[in-house]
């Protein structure tokens, strides 16, 4: 029988051997990166544009540019399109964040070279027909309609809009005004300007072969050279505005509690002390928050926090639902708990604890045969360079609980985040 | 093709290696045959509420997550109708102290009043925030109500009301925990980079002393007759606009007829291309969404059909829409030999990129041992591929007016 008492040993994960594919080219120029796996069957292709919402004229306008491509060509309706990519068992979706747009196209390896032709004519002519676009608009508005019911709808919007201004890139959410005006000339302009079949760059994952990069090569040579990359967007600075902000929805029972602030764009070096430090907030099923408004008290199903890009750096947000009645007592915990990583930082097994999580869960995220693109865009994203994973573990493992403590006091003041709640506030609008 | 091996333990606990040189890490995926048609009527959401107290301890591990996450690894659960699984993912280093974590829960959990008082809550606001704070969040609640009058499924798996997880005891906890969470009524799968070898000798190191006692889940429940009437509820909910819900019994995943269901879904309703969307939401602008299709669970199987009319839209006036679609596509007007094949393919395609997955397959196949189907895991895809037009055809024949179970879904006033 075995010490149930004495655990097994563990070690820690404290260097990776990973190194991101290199960025190549196809002979037609195009930027690929490939990151074969054999044996699978299947593929996946990967078309990433480094423009999103950040450089559009209106909210909605890059994802409707984006999921739209797909709505029919000079020769091609949207039925045909899609019935000659699921006759072969291929699938595509599309993806547009502040400062990126993609397309992902799943395929049985055998069946790519029955799809490509059909992508050469979306990657190059979509037309945004006016049928397409008016279905679009319809369906999307009817879907806006059922997230404003959700109070965690509300308070992301309301938190971020006092953070960053109702229309500023770095909220990005759709104004039902909007959606209505997109135009079909718009989404043509932005296609031509962000999205240009041979501007894209592209991944490659999955069971691909040299095979599959003469097909990739043959489709993109086929697309228009003369198209250009555009330039970079701009970013207003954050309002941060910190007054509480509410809305009631008279069928909630639940508040839903967002908390948001600016962080200026860091180092490479710093980003993983940073992340290391919100593991600490709320990152985390071990997080302060987790653990004391879910595990101890039982508030809440589930609350977090998480740091994400913004177009000038990024964006510390905690979120949360509880019942109506708990919402001042969870503010005040969030409050003290931050408070309480700069006045009681993280150290010995919480400090270690974290590490090795960190450790295990970024080797863990390269574990599959379609990592790789994800953790490829983010560089891409960030401009961090190629071994910013290996750097980002070896910082990991070199911060001590005092710039832990210096990073909390300077970054996580609890007056200088924008609040919003909503659902059953009580309070009229 | 998913390779694995099997074996099991002198206490009854059956065991699948699957191994994947490729892969980083070890996962263990955990199932207990014990589901919500496993609760007592006034006792609903006990086995969803159980899946959170498995986190709270275990008699010689106090701190669960701790340990997990020291460990470098995560975990998490989820319940349904018919199971409970658990599953860890740890670098595959420290393998052994998933199998010393998810054995040592299996030995005994550390039972407190205050580890389930936390949880109630937790659980708690988990109902309100999936069921009354987001649009249709009643929608298997009013589906098994329909469905079912007298079996355990009547109930969905967060439970009736909220006062049966209010209501659970200490005692209701012990019992539920001695009757259903031990080593015959479970299923272990090891995967990722370890060997057959070290799997075995793990297996026999940390879960081999746990007592036998109990019995496999007999699994034996009311089994009650489909309806043979129309039955309907009218009611109202957070979304903006009126929905119909349209939902049958139909074969459970062992028989062949619930692929050929699965597939006849997939034509009609699972794709923009599919005739309900065409007709509906396309060509007469009467519903913005409109969608099908069927669950294949252990003991049930279920067709739902569905569409959101756009604002001024009788429900009725849907509801005869969605009908006359569907009419055409049972007599087999709409389809041909070619929808047919694209079914099949997207099939294929989805099969293959769920073998892709490393969790995919461990759960995968821990699901076909429960059903004592293992030895077909790799044969799924020559299920869809016999099915022939006809087989669909047959499938939905016995599908009518008279024996469909439908809700009216209208906006509340006032809404946000």
């Amino acid at each position: 029988m075995p010490d149930r008492q004495l655990p097994p040993e563990t070690k820690p994960v404290t260097s990776l051997e990973y190194l991101p594919a290199e960025q190549q080219h196809l002979p037609c120029g195009v930027e690929l990166y490939c990151a074969p796996k054999r044996e699978l069957g299947v593929l996946r292709i990967d078309l990433y544009w480094p423009f999103g919402t950040a450089v559009q004229d209106r909210s909605a306008q890059a994802r409707t540019a984006c999921q739209l491509m797909f709505g029919g060509t000079k020769t091609r309706s949207a039925e045909v399109i899609l019935d000659e990519f699921e006759s072969w068992g291929a699938s595509f979706s599309c993806d547009t964040g502040l400062l990126s747009s993609s397309i992902s196209i799943k395929t049985i390896k055998e069946n790519l070279k029955e799809i490509i032709p059909v992508l050469i004519d979306v990657l190059e002519n979509a037309s945004y027909p006016q049928n397409e676009l008016d279905l679009f608009k319809s369906v999307e508005h009817a879907s806006l309609l059922r997230k404003m019911q959700t109070p965690g709808y509300w308070s992301q919007r309301l938190c971020l809009e006092a953070l960053y201004g109702v229309h500023s890139a770095d909220t990005n959410f759709t104004d039902i005004e909007d959606l209505a005006a997109i135009g079909q000339n718009e989404l043509l302009l932005y296609k031509q300007t962000y999205l240009a079949g041979r501007c894209a760059t592209v991944f490659i994952s999955g069971d691909c072969d040299e095979k599959t990069l003469a097909l990739l090569d043959n489709c993109f040579s086929q697309l228009n050279s003369s198209e250009t990359k555009a330039g970079v967007a701009t970013f207003t600075p954050p309002i941060n505005q910190t007054e509480l902000v509410k809305r009631h929805l008279p069928h909630s029972n639940q508040i839903s509690l967002c908390m948001a602030k600016h962080t200026n764009r860091v180092s490479p070096l710093d980003f993983p002390k940073l992340s290391l430090l919100n593991l600490f907030l709320g990152g985390f099923f071990g997080s302060r928050l987790m653990q004391d408004l879910r595990e101890e008290k039982g508030l809440t199903y589930g609350i977090g926090s998480n740091i994400s890009l913004s177009g000038n750096g990024h964006t510390w947000m905690i979120s949360g639902e509880m019942n109506s009645d708990n919402a001042d007592i969870t503010r005040d915990s969030i409050r003290e708990i931050l408070i309480g990583l700069w006045k009681n930082p993280p150290k010995g097994d919480e400090l270690e604890k974290a590490k090795r999580y960190y450790g295990g869960q970024l080797r863990g995220s390269l574990d599959g045969p379609f990592s790789e693109p994800g953790k490829i865009q983010f560089l891409l994203k960030t401009g961090y360079p190629q071994n910013y994973y290996q750097q980002a573990l070896q910082t990991i493992w070199s911060t001590d609980s005092e710039t832990l403590a210096e990073l909390a006091y300077n970054y996580l003041n609890p007056d200088s985040f924008s609040i919003a709640l909503a659902g059953a506030t009580g309070e009229a609008n | 093709m998913i390779a694995y091996n099997t074996f099991k333990l002198n206490n009854g606990l059956r065991v699948i290696h699957h191994y994947d040189p490729d892969s980083t890490v070890v996962i263990l995926n955990t199932l207990f045959n014990v589901g919500a048609r496993d609760e007592s009527p006034d006792k609903t959401g006990f086995a969803h509420l159980f899946e959170h107290l498995m986190f709270g301890g275990s008699v010689n591990i106090p701190e669960y997550d701790k340990v997990v996450e020291k460990a470098g690894g995560s975990n998490n659960a989820y319940t349904t109708n018919e199971l409970t699984n658990y599953y860890i993912t740890v670098p595959h280093e420290n393998a052994e102290t998933a199998f010393w974590l998810e054995s040592d829960r299996m030995l005994s959990l550390d039972f407190s009043q205050k580890s389930l008082d936390v949880q109630k809550g937790v659980v708690c606001e988990e109902f309100k925030q999936r069921c009354f704070n987001a649009p249709f969040g009643l929608l298997w609640h009013h589906i098994r109500e329909l469905l079912y009058k007298e079996s355990s499924y009547r109930w969905p798996t967060i439970g009736l009301e909220l006062k049966h997880i209010e209501d659970a005891s200490l005692d209701d906890v012990k019992s539920f925990f001695y009757k259903f969470y031990h080593p015959r009524n479970a299923i272990l799968c090891v995967a990722g980079k370890i060997s057959q070898e070290k799997s075995l000798e793990y297996c026999e190191k940390w879960y081999g002393d746990i007592s036998p006692s109990g019995v496999e889940n007999p699994n034996n429940y009311i089994q009650e007759s489909l309806p043979i009437s129309r039955r309907f509820i009218e009611t109202t909910d957070l979304s903006p606009n009126t929905a119909v819900f349209m939902v049958w019994r139909g074969p459970d995943f062992s028989k062949p007829e619930s692929a050929a269901l699965e597939l006849f879904s997939e034509m009609l309703g699972g794709s923009e291309n599919g005739p309900l969307y065409q007709e509906l939401v396309k060509k007469s602008g009467v519903f913005n969404a409109a969608e099908c299709f069927y669950t294949r669970g252990i003991g049930e199987g279920l067709f739902v059909l569905y569409g959101i009319l756009n604002d001024g839209v009788e429900a009725s006036k849907g509801e005869k829409l969605l009908w006359d679609v569907f009419h055409k596509a049972q007599q087999g007007t709409l389809f041909t030999e070619k929808n047919l094949k694209t079914a099949k393919n997207k099939a294929t395609s989805a099969l293959l990129f769920e073998k892709s997955s490393l969790i995919n397959k461990a759960q995968k196949l821990c699901y076909f041992e429960n059903l004592g189907l293992l030895s077909e895991i790799n044969e799924e895809n020559r299920q869809y591929g016999k099915v022939e037009m006809t087989d669909l055809m047959h499938s939905v024949a016995t599908i009518s007016q008279d024996n469909v179970s439908v809700i009216y879904y209208h906006p509340k006033s006032n809404n946000a």
